[in-house]
């Protein structure tokens, strides 16, 4: 078996641009929106939509950084856009608006979109004005995702569709979704006839409809689709070649610094209330995750490093989202045992934090894939299966 | 430096490839024989200044060597036998004889020897025959190191997990014959055997896991082989899960020593790491082997008694964590900037 990194790594890595003003930008703008109160640690997340913050984001020029110029992008390097995004997540800003679109839609239409669709949309995304959502899951299609039944129908000018997605994060505030369908009958290749469309939300005959989390928020729907019809140009890729699109955009959604800093908040709370003077067990606690997170984010920066030199990284890349949503997930159990307190809801202090981590949790390993899935494909990168 | 470094790696696979074809592992012969071979191939040079007449070697290179010891499960504490030749030049001793010990304390003041607050002994392990000397390497007031010579008598004669000498010093009864004070940083000595323990950590966790992923695919129970089980599929993938964060950590920390801007969160959270990965792996390997594995018979044994030994030797997680912790927890709402900058 071949490492899944090269190890030891005699190729000296990829010299990285010097970020020191950059960080500082972005943390001056982040103080600012502290100071403005659309920032509020540890009772948010970066799912919570706020329009005017990525429009403000996008005229910082904190957007679409590694994107062609001609699209409104600035045509720098992953690295400076990781630096970016690590610096809004860790300080808990709103970035529901242009997350997805930014991450995974956006580059998914530069990619395989026509045209007119790129010169329709891919410049408001980097604006920040458009938000996406992700059309994959359906009632009875989650992990086996190929299953999917929602359909379109080649009609004249467009695709006519039908059916019905699930979990929609952020729907209510989306312009666009893409979504996955079939566009041919099922054959005995399963991933064959499959499409992705971006489907316009303003249309009547598209409902959008809230499923209410457990924590109480609104940020999941379902999105109900009765015979509207897709312009032709809409269409992602050539038609049919959906499941190989879709496996793309997948791998942007893995390997960010969103699958391991979605509780950060709450382990700067923590690290702050046992201070300096703690005991030795409570700063062990507290080493064992800031030592996991520290090494989770070079993995995740290696990701990153190998991608952009067209190398490999499957395997890390979902690695990283395991290890990364563990982490997640084992910060708020951490600080319960460290902090003497019992976890009540309704303020941004520890105990308000605390509570809005619990009750976050149990999505981080299912959405984007769950941990199940993701070790299965771990075991076939390892080889076996 | 990396070509220097890919040299060192395929002198090492080389050298112990060719030794484990021809021996049996575990005997005190096979041992011996590849220590010498050690020497002949001047791999001891490799952290000796060029000043002192040696390689000048950096971290990377001396990286690739213990990651091949630990791949083939070498004998004689590889880390020990890279960084005291550079020692033993300074302190101007017979590197024949002579061993170090690590003793994480600023025990040092003003040239002498203050019995250590925390530690009561030290392990030193042994290189080649019997031990005449141990230095314990300390810290003094400043943070720089310092070599505390200790002679043969009153030491224990133990052994490692990996059933090699060593020595056991106990501090509360013996006194140096005499400490040196170098301009070397005790921090960066400290980091460096840290960092090339857990690359032979990284080299035995490979190998072992190669081994439990040849057995899963090859041995069929119920009809099939393991491999097509899944609680045997996501054991593994766990298993390699942790040893490619454990590399990613300990990547960036050598690149990071050797470019001169090493941060102490980043060789102790690599440290961690591939203490955590050892324990995942070898509980996975030998699970997943079976009965077989439990025995002297098979090689894997070899292998997970050095993973448990490396763990602990260097900096040990739940010292290191506590360590990591206090920092942390010191940094008020500036966390992350401690974390990045
Ligand atoms: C907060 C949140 C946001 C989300 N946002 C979106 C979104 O914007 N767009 C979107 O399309 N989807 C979204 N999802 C849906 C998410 O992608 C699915 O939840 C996920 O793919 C799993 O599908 P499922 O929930 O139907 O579970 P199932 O697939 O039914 O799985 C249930 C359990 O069975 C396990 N399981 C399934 N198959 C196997 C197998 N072969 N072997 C072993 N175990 C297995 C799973 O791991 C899981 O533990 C979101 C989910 C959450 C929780």
């Amino acid at each position: 078996m071949q490492p899944f990194i090269p190890f030891p790594d005699y190729s000296g890595g990829t010299p990285r641009p010097d970020v020191s003003a950059l960080r500082a930008a972005v943390r001056a703008f982040l103080e600012d929106e502290r100071r403005a109160g659309t920032i509020v640690p540890g009772l948010q997340s970066w799912t919570t939509f706020d329009r005017g913050f990525s429009e403000r984001a996008a005229r910082r020029g904190f957007l679409a950084l590694t994107w062609p110029r001609r699209f409104g992008g600035q045509e720098r390097t992953a690295f400076e856009r990781y630096v970016v995004c690590e610096e809004m997540l860790a300080a808990g800003a709103p970035l529901g608006s242009h997350w997805i679109a930014e991450r995974q839609s956006g580059p998914q239409i530069m990619r395989h979109g026509t045209e007119e669709l790129k010169a329709a949309l891919v410049h408001r995304i980097a604006a920040g004005q458009l938000t996406f959502g992700i059309g994959m899951s359906e009632p009875d299609s989650g992990s086996d995702l190929s299953s999917v039944r929602t359909k379109a129908e080649k009609v004249d000018g467009g695709w006519r569709m039908e059916g019905r997605k699930v979990w929609t994060t952020n729907a209510h505030h989306a312009d666009y979704l893409i979504v996955l369908c079939r566009t041919e009958a099922r054959s005995e290749d399963r991933y064959a006839g499959l499409s992705q469309l971006v489907v316009p939300l303003d249309d009547p005959k598209v409902t959008v409809r809230p499923l209410v989390s457990l924590n109480g928020e609104h940020e999941l729907n379902e999105v109900i689709f009765d015979g509207n019809v897709v312009p032709d140009t809409h269409l992602l890729g050539q038609g049919g070649d959906g499941w190989k699109l879709v496996i793309e955009e997948l791998a942007f959604e893995r390997s960010a610094p969103d699958r391991f800093m979605s509780t950060f908040g709450l382990l700067r709370i923590l690290t702050e209330a046992v201070g300096a003077s703690g005991d030795d067990r409570a700063h062990a606690e507290v080493g064992r995750l800031v030592a996991r997170l520290s090494a989770i984010r070079d993995l995740s920066l290696l990701i990153g490093e190998r991608l952009e030199a067209g190398q490999p990284a499957t395997g890390i890349a979902t690695i990283a989202k395991d290890l990364g949503t563990g982490l997640e997930q084992e910060i708020p159990e951490v600080a319960r045992r460290v902090l003497s307190m019992v976890p009540v809801r309704g303020r941004a202090d520890a105990a308000g934090a605390l509570s809005f981590a619990i009750l976050n949790a149990p999505c981080f390993s299912l959405r984007g894939g769950t941990r199940e899935i993701l070790k299965g494909i771990v075991a076939r990168e390892l080889g076996l299966r | 430096m990396s070509d220097t470094a890919r040299m060192l790696d395929d002198t090492a696979e080389r050298l112990l490839a060719r030794h484990f074809a021809g021996n049996v592992r575990g005997t005190r012969e096979s041992a011996a024989a590849v220590l010498s071979e050690f020497f002949d191939n001047g791999l001891d040079q490799l952290l000796v200044p060029e000043a002192a007449g040696g390689m000048g070697g950096g971290t990377l290179d001396a990286a690739a060597v213990a990651y091949r010891w630990g791949y083939h499960a070498a004998p004689g504490p590889i880390v020990e036998m890279l960084l005291l030749p550079a020692l033993a030049a300074e302190a101007a001793l017979d590197p024949d004889r002579t061993t170090l010990a690590l003793l994480d304390e600023a025990c040092v003041r003003s040239g002498t020897w203050q019995k250590p607050a925390k530690a009561t002994s030290v392990v030193a392990p042994v290189i080649g025959e019997a031990a005449a000397t141990v230095l314990v390497c300390a810290a003094d007031e400043r943070g720089r190191l310092a070599l505390a010579r200790f002679g043969g008598d009153g030491m224990e004669l133990r052994s490692s997990l990996a059933g090699e000498d060593v020595a056991l010093l106990d501090l509360a009864a013996l006194r140096p014959e005499s400490v040196q004070a170098t301009e070397a940083s005790f921090e960066a000595f400290a980091a460096r055997g840290a960092l090339l323990t857990a690359c032979a950590i990284l080299g035995a966790a490979q190998r072992q896991i190669e081994i439990a992923i040849e057995h899963a695919n090859t041995r069929k129970q119920f009809g099939k082989p393991l491999g097509k089980f899944q609680a045997i599929q996501h054991r593994l993938a766990e298993a390699a899960s942790e040893q490619a964060v454990a590399q990613a950590a300990v990547r960036s920390a050598i690149a990071a020593q050797d470019a001169g801007r090493l941060k102490p969160l980043q060789w102790q959270a690599a440290k961690v790491q591939t203490g955590r990965a050892a324990t995942t792996v070898v509980a996975a390997a030998h699970q997943i082997l079976g009965a077989i594995a439990f025995t002297e018979e098979h090689v894997l044994h070899h292998y997970s008694k050095r993973l448990w030994t490396w763990r602990d030797a260097w900096g040990r997680e739940a010292e290191l964590e506590r360590r990591i912790g206090a920092q942390a927890c010191a940094q008020g709402a500036g966390l992350w900037p401690w974390m990045v900058d």
